[in-house]
């Protein structure tokens, strides 16, 4: 099921999605083609079960339409909005039409759970969750971050268009949407590197014929392949209630692994790497951006590790296994 | 644009797409419980620092043990003696086997490599007379690959078996060989045709009697002061026709897919697990610290991720397929988790000034000095990163 969906998926991304529109959408966060090609594709009520109009697929299913997401660093929140979707859907909310839904977890005293806010998307709402309260608010345009990127803002007063309890959290499904969008991301950003090795001459052959490139590009590969192999561990769920603990572990793995990934790439790229008019720092600056989005690999370890100080005994795999059973598709 | 992210919009690199999620079967699970209560009786007792050494921990009656129990040669059809299971079912076993540092070491060469290299490449009469012994725990073997002049460099060894009427001579040495001084037998690659300068053509493998005449064994202390491997001497070691394995020539086909044999357990990912654990209690036990809870998270983090690629390992075994560049990644990421085990925890231990438990010290120290050899063994770090750059198509 995942592949099949993929496919078209993919497509209408290299279409619709080229460095050229993500270059755009950084200055005023529109990409109006984009997101209304995506929503006249069904996409966005993926989540949606099939007897409430949508498509009714599983998280589980979505793993690598998210990480495609981050491949082409699609500049509309497609996957946050899918969340919203099926949450709204799922409460009986009225879902707006064609907006899209950032997701915007409160911490406790009542302030984003993060330190850069999502990125503004023409029309964009925000669906803020407090304890188990969800509101839905009109999101605003920011000053752009220090990323250059328009970061959103919702005000406090803001009416809500919508507001119903649920104990789906969403800074689990954050920090799970940036970690298949990093590792998404860190796809291309190897692609590239490979790309760009092989066609860079230097002492009168291709970069990749030296062991050292070579070398950066084998541990690339294995940073690539954990945040691949940790985006669908994330997303293997049957539930809209993701594992909290595969989260944390996915994003504190994928984030350990995202500046060696980032900072080898530029290595192999030398100083076009670093020009604006590439396309590579248009990925690394967004992955480290998505670092501190939701979480850094500190904040989830404390989670990850408080398996140990839990009951029921056992060695650090017993621990795991038992973590990552509940919600799980593994049932 | 610049051509290079042009061209990278097409590409996909499928190496790192090998790894999504796989399940382990509920077989497999089940098989899981057994293990468990014969390790929890068998291991009673025994301190970590005895069982941190698990991979070079020697104990023939424990793998006999194993053996009665039908967990020897576990992917081997029962015919040979073996388990008929699957790839699955095996990934549990080691798993519970490293992470709990059962003493492995006098079955583990015969059960990962050399019972499937003889199953692959043996004639009936080999299987039938090798297979049924290793499953049973009753053999042990060692792998004749390294010389001393010739390490990651394989294909330049020197040891050589002419033909002498019906048998063969054999004259050379092997080193670096794990346990060969307790081995029965030992699975070589030695020359038979050409020089060193033939490189990969006229290799063959042999299957050495480790009793014949003419073979001396000197064992060598680690680092630790341990004698896990040694040097296997050959003067003029006559060898009847029937200790060939597989064809005349074809050796380094045949020990590639050893190697692959070897690369491609979970196995490369679980050397600190006895250390972790230790650590990681003492941590519950004591009053929280957000710095260490943090160090334990993140190797967690990465122990989470990569035992979920072992399992996508398996998944592919268990297909049928051979994963040689799949497993050169995995080997290469787990072993580098394996050595930050002990660096991490040798830096949270010494933050405190106040004295350790002597056996959290103890494992702790032997990690730390044994850990460089974890991504030596089995081919260097820099050999697998060769085979993984093969694997994204720079080579
Ligand atoms: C604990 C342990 C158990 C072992 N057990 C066995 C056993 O049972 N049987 C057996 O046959 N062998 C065994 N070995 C030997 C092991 O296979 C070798 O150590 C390994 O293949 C490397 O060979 P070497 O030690 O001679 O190092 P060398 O090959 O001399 O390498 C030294 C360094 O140079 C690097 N290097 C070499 N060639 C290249 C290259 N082309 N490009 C870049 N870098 C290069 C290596 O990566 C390494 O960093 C064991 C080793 C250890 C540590």
């Amino acid at each position: 099921m995942d592949d099949e969906l993929l496919g078209p998926f993919a497509r209408l991304l290299t279409d619709l999605s080229p460095p050229a529109t993500v270059r755009g959408a950084e200055k005023d966060g529109s990409a109006p083609e984009l997101w209304a090609a995506i929503g006249d594709s069904g996409f966005l009520d993926a989540l949606v079960p099939e007897d409430s109009g949508g498509v009714g697929l599983l998280p589980q299913n979505i793993a690598s339409l998210v990480i495609a997401c981050g491949e082409h660093l699609v500049p509309v929140p497609v996957a946050e909005t899918i969340v919203a979707r099926a949450l709204l859907a799922r409460h009986g909310a009225d879902v707006p039409a064609d907006a899209p839904i950032l997701l915007w977890p409160l911490s406790e005293d009542g302030k984003l759970s993060s330190p850069v806010a999502p990125v503004f998307s023409d029309g964009c709402l925000a669906l803020v969750q407090s304890g188990n309260g969800m509101t839905l608010v009109e999101a605003a345009q920011g000053e752009r971050d220090g990323f250059g990127l328009p970061a959103a803002l919702i005000s406090a007063d803001a009416p809500p268009l919508a507001a119903f309890e649920s104990d789906i959290d969403l800074l689990t499904w954050a920090a799970a949407i940036t970690s298949a969008h990093m590792a998404g991301a860190m796809n291309r950003v190897l692609a590239m590197s490979i790309a760009h090795a092989s066609e860079r001459n230097q002492f009168g052959r291709p970069l990749s014929k030296f062991q050292a490139i070579q070398h950066h590009l084998a541990v690339m590969a294995e940073r690539v392949a954990a945040s691949n192999a940790a985006a669908h561990f994330v997303f293997a769920s049957e539930r809209l209630a993701l594992n909290p603990w595969r989260a944390a572990a996915a994003k504190c793995m994928v984030n350990q692994a995202a500046p060696d990934c980032c900072g080898l790439a530029h290595a192999v790229h030398g100083a076009i790497g670093i020009s604006e008019e590439h396309d590579l720092q248009l990925h690394t600056r967004r992955i480290k951006r998505w670092q501190l989005s939701f979480g850094s690999e500190a904040y989830w370890a404390r989670r990850v590790a408080a398996s140990w100080r839990e009951q029921g005994g056992g060695t650090s795999i017993d621990r795991i296994r038992r973590q990552i059973r509940g919600g799980s598709a593994d049932g | 644009m610049p051509d290079a992210a042009h061209n990278a919009e097409t590409m996909t690199v499928p190496l790192i797409h090998s790894f999504s999620s796989a399940k382990l079967p509920q077989a497999a699970e089940t098989l899981r419980g057994e293990i468990r209560d014969f390790l929890a009786e068998r291991l009673d007792g025994v301190s970590p620092r005895t069982r941190a050494k698990t991979w070079s921990g020697f104990d023939p009656d424990f793998s006999r043990s194993l053996g009665a129990r039908g967990w020897l040669g576990l992917t081997l059809p029962r015919e040979y003696g073996g388990g008929g299971a699957d790839a699955f079912s095996r990934f549990v076993l080691m798993e519970e086997l490293l992470a709990a540092g059962a003493p492995v070491a006098a079955h583990w060469i015969g059960d990962r490599q050399s019972a499937p290299l003889l199953m692959r490449y043996g004639t009936e009469e080999q299987r039938r007379f090798y297979l049924p012994r290793i499953c049973a725990g009753e053999i042990v073997f060692c792998i004749g690959m390294s010389e001393p002049n010739s390490g990651s460099d394989l294909a330049s060894i020197r040891t050589r078996a002419t033909q002498d009427g019906d048998s063969w001579r054999l004259n050379g040495s092997k080193i670096w060989t794990t346990f060969g001084h307790k081995s029965d037998y030992m699975i070589a690659l030695v020359r038979t045709s050409g020089s060193p300068d033939d490189r990969q053509a006229g290799l063959s493998q042999f299957i050495i009697d480790l009793t014949l005449p003419g073979i001396s064994v000197r064992p060598i202390v680690d680092l630790c002061g341990d004698a896990h491997f040694s040097e296997v001497f050959f003067e003029d070691v006559r060898l009847p026709a029937d200790a060939l394995v597989g064809e005349e020539g074809q050796g380094w086909a045949q020990v590639n897919a050893e190697l692959a044999f070897e690369r491609s357990g979970p196995e490369r990912i679980y050397s600190s697990m006895v250390l972790l654990d230790l650590w990681a209690s003492h941590l519950a036990n004591s009053p929280e610290n957000p710095c260490h809870q943090e160090r334990l998270g993140k190797l967690l983090a990465r122990l989470a991720i990569a035992r979920e690629m072992s399992i996508a390992l398996a998944a592919k075994l268990a297909n049928g397929e051979s994963p040689v560049n799949e497993a050169a990644l995995l080997k290469d990421l787990g072993t580098e988790l394996e050595q930050a085990i002990p660096v991490e925890i040798a830096d949270a231990v010494g933050s405190d000034p106040a004295p350790v438990d002597p056996e959290l010290l103890g494992t702790l120290a032997y990690l730390m000095q044994i850990s460089a050899s974890f991504s030596l063994r089995g081919g260097t770090r820099e050999i697998l990163r060769g085979m993984i750059a093969r694997g994204l198509g720079l080579r």
